[in-house]
């Protein structure tokens, strides 16, 4: 990984989920600095308060606050962050969730596994793509 | 000929009666003029024989004067006084008779002189014998005037006579053609009269037979229209439904049916010729007479949703009633006809149906309420029941691989026990999930759903997640149903996935999707050669939880089934299984014709 690598924003309210994905990331060598916020507020404040953009953003759906959609709506509905890839990393795989993710604008959407070899398999994939692979602009 | 009966008859009557007056007055006419005749023959006949008369009283007269001329004796000069005197008797009656009869009169004229003459000469002699005597009154004798004067008068009388029996010929002659032409006259007239009398008599005749038949027909058209009465009474007395009919004056009851004697319990008898004020309580009288004077007054049919009717036995029933105004030949009112249904039993069943209907929809209202808790309570427990398993599977895992070293094989069991607990309950929560949102999910049907394809697609990808299974399958081609696609391929991936996890002990496994009709209806059918079960069990294959295997034989969850049965029962169809221990098992559906409008009010 270089070293000039931009941060990954991690919007997590479960410090659990937090420290397991910080593990997985870790495990798969991801050496981005990730900024985690615990809520949609804090990640609003955070996105609209630097020019410091993340690489990607990887965002619950289930969030004090505001939750998770909104903060996607208001990130595709600004000018400065339209662009940026937001990830849902959520638990639910409700039908009615995937779909208002999508009409929102989401990149993609991705249900955390319980099995915790599967989770670092997926967090893997993830960072192989969104961090590696994927192009978007500056 | 046209013209009625009675003008026929007057004509053949009139016409009789104008011929009869005809021949009548001809005939009157006719007696008249032979009467006439009669007399004129009568009249010449006494002509004739006053004629004679003279002759012989003249003779007679002479005889007299020359008897006593030449006897000189006085008794000689009776009969010549005698016939002098008839001889002026007998010119007496025919100068009478000569008024009428100018013929007469004229020889009369030239009679009369002679006559005279020779009267004058007699007595010229009798008073010469008397005064000069026998010889001097002889010497005049002597004369021969006298024979002169008789023979002119015999001369004179002849003709008379003569012309007189022309004239008698004439009128007999003259009698005896009028008698004929009156006979004629008779007899023509009576052949027509005869004949118009036939006529009459034939018209009259025809039109009595006419009216016979007229009058058979009005009897048949008469028992046939007291058939159709009768018919039509009974009818009205029959019907169904209240008939009731009242005088538009008074509002009396004119008729009053079995339907109305049975809602109201008043008898007919009791009621005709009465009025409402006569049974029922004042306030209904005066509403239902208000409504009949207002169909009256209204001219046309007045409908009346609902009334209320006390009957003899207390009871209030509800009437729904039609009230018509009969009109007679001017258009003004006279009958009010009503026609009733006792809507009573209706009414109420109509309210039962409505406090139902209301208990339904406050049961909707709540079951909505409810599935809207229950929505939340899945979208919950779809969040935050996994995230603490998954904290407790990711640290256990975290341990295992850190702390590898440091543990003995007991405490790694352990962990890994934790770990399988987590994945399974994780796996418990998808289904229960499953479970709920395909009881939610609104049907999207379709109209040709490939259930073969759909078999062939779970077998190929079953085959991938298992490379080294052999398993023998049969799928029958172009299976098309009805329905959710997405639904039904929930219940083949169940079934068929069923059948492959039962048939992994068997060496010869074998699979098979069919459909079985069944009295032109569709079953749908699933075999295997696998573990099968004991029918003992096989209601309780489609409850939730309920697993007739232990987990470490074959791992599932036991809602596979229960939400196979959910999205049959939402098609309408039924499902059932049989088998038996180690031989295998036969899972069969049907699936109800299902229309999308339906669909939907039948999962609220």
């Amino acid at each position: 990984m270089t070293t000039h690598s931009r941060a990954i924003l991690l919007v997590e309210d479960n410090e659990d989920d937090e420290k397991l994905t910080l593990m997985a990331f870790e495990k798969n060598g991801i050496a981005n600095k990730v900024v985690v916020v615990r809520d949609g507020e804090e990640a609003l404040e955070y996105l609209f308060g630097t020019e410091d953009k993340p690489q990607v953003i990887m965002m619950d759906l289930k969030l004090p606050k505001i939750g998770g959609l909104e903060v996607l709506k208001k990130i595709r509905e600004n000018e400065k962050t339209k662009f940026l890839p937001v990830v849902v990393l959520t638990s639910s795989k409700e039908e009615q969730d995937i779909i208002q993710a999508y009409n929102l604008g989401t990149n993609a959407y991705v249900r955390k596994p319980v099995d915790f070899v599967h989770f670092i398999e997926a967090i893997k994939q993830l960072g192989l793509f969104w961090l590696i692979l994927n192009e978007y602009p500056r | 000929m046209t013209g009625s009966i009675q003008q026929k008859v007057a004509v053949g009557v009139g016409l009789v009666s104008l011929i009869f007056c005809l021949a009548f007055g001809f005939v009157y006419n006719s007696i008249n003029d032979s009467t006439h005749t009669r007399d004129k023959i009568f009249q010449s006949r006494q002509i004739l024989q006053e004629l004679n008369s003279i002759l012989i009283n003249i003779t007679e007269a002479e005889t007299g004067q020359r008897g006593y001329l030449l006897t000189q004796q006085p008794q000689y000069l009776s009969p010549y006084t005698t016939a002098i005197r008839q001889l002026q008797h007998n010119l007496d009656v025919l100068q009478g008779l000569a008024k009428q009869d100018l013929l007469l009169s004229d020889q009369l004229k030239l009679l009369e002189p002679v006559l005279n003459l020779k009267l004058n000469e007699l007595q010229r002699t009798v008073v010469l014998n008397r005064t000069h005597g026998k010889e001097a009154a002889l010497q005049v004798v002597m004369t021969n005037e006298g024979q002169k004067l008789m023979d002119e008068i015999h001369n004179r009388i002849a003709q008379t006579i003569y012309l007189e029996n022309g004239v008698l010929q004439s009128r007999r002659q003259q009698s005896q053609y009028s008698q004929q032409v009156t006979y004629i006259a008779l007899d023509v007239s009576g052949v027509v009269i005869f004949f118009l009398l036939g006529l009459v008599y034939w018209v009259v005749n025809r039109e009595n037979t006419r009216r016979e038949q007229a009058q058979r027909d009005l009897n048949q058209l008469n028992s046939v229209l007291q058939k159709n009465m009768a018919l039509l009474d009974s009818i009205i007395e029959n019907v169904p439904g209240m008939i009731f009919l009242k005088d538009a004056k008074e509002l009396r009851f004119q008729l009053f049916n079995k339907a109305a004697e049975e809602v109201v319990g008043f008898l007919s008898e009791e009621v005709l010729g009465k009025n409402d004020y006569d049974f029922f309580p004042e306030a209904q009288a005066d509403q239902f007479t208000h409504k009949d004077r207002e169909t009256l007054r209204l001219k046309r049919l007045v409908d009346i949703e609902e009334e209320a009717i006390s009957t003899r036995h207390g009871e209030i029933r509800i009437l729904k009633t039609k009230k018509v105004p009969i009109l007679d030949d001017k258009g003004n009112p006279a009958y009010l006809l009503g026609i009733s249904q006792d809507i009573t039993e209706f009414k109420q069943t109509q309210e039962h149906i409505e406090q139902l209907n209301a208990r339904l929809e406050r049961q909707v209202t709540h079951l909505n309420a409810l599935n809207k808790e229950l929505e939340a309570f899945s979208y919950s427990v779809s969040h935050d029941l996994r995230t603490p398993l998954r904290s407790i599977e990711g640290f256990s895992q975290a341990i295992l691989e850190s702390a590898i070293e440091k543990l003995d094989d007991t405490e790694k069991d352990y962990l890994h026990r934790v770990r399988n607990s987590s994945q399974q309950m994780a796996q418990l929560i998808d289904d229960i999930l499953n479970l709920s949102r395909v009881t939610r999910a609104e049907l999207n049907i379709e109209a040709n759903v490939d259930l073969s394809e759909i078999a062939r697609d779970i077998v190929k990808e079953l085959q991938n997640q298992e490379p080294q299974r052999q398993v023998s399958v049969e799928i029958e081609d172009g299976i098309l149903v009805k329905g959710d696609c997405g639904l039904l391929k929930v219940v083949l991936q169940n079934l068929i996935g069923n059948a492959w996890k039962f048939t992994s002990k068997q060496p010869n496994a074998f699979i098979s999707f069919e459909n079985h009709p069944k009295n032109g209806t569709p079953i749908y059918a699933v075999h295997d050669n696998g573990a099968g079960f004991n029918m003992a069990y096989a209601e309780k294959l489609f409850e939730a939880f309920q697993r007739l295997h232990a987990n470490k034989e074959f791992p599932g969850t036991g809602i596979g089934l229960a939400i196979v049965q959910r999205i049959i029962a939402r098609h309408r169809g039924q499902i059932w299984g049989d088998g038996d221990v180690g031989t295998g098992a036969n899972f069969y559906f049907t699936l109800g014709n299902i229309q999308q409008e339906e669909v939907n009010d039948d999962h609220a």
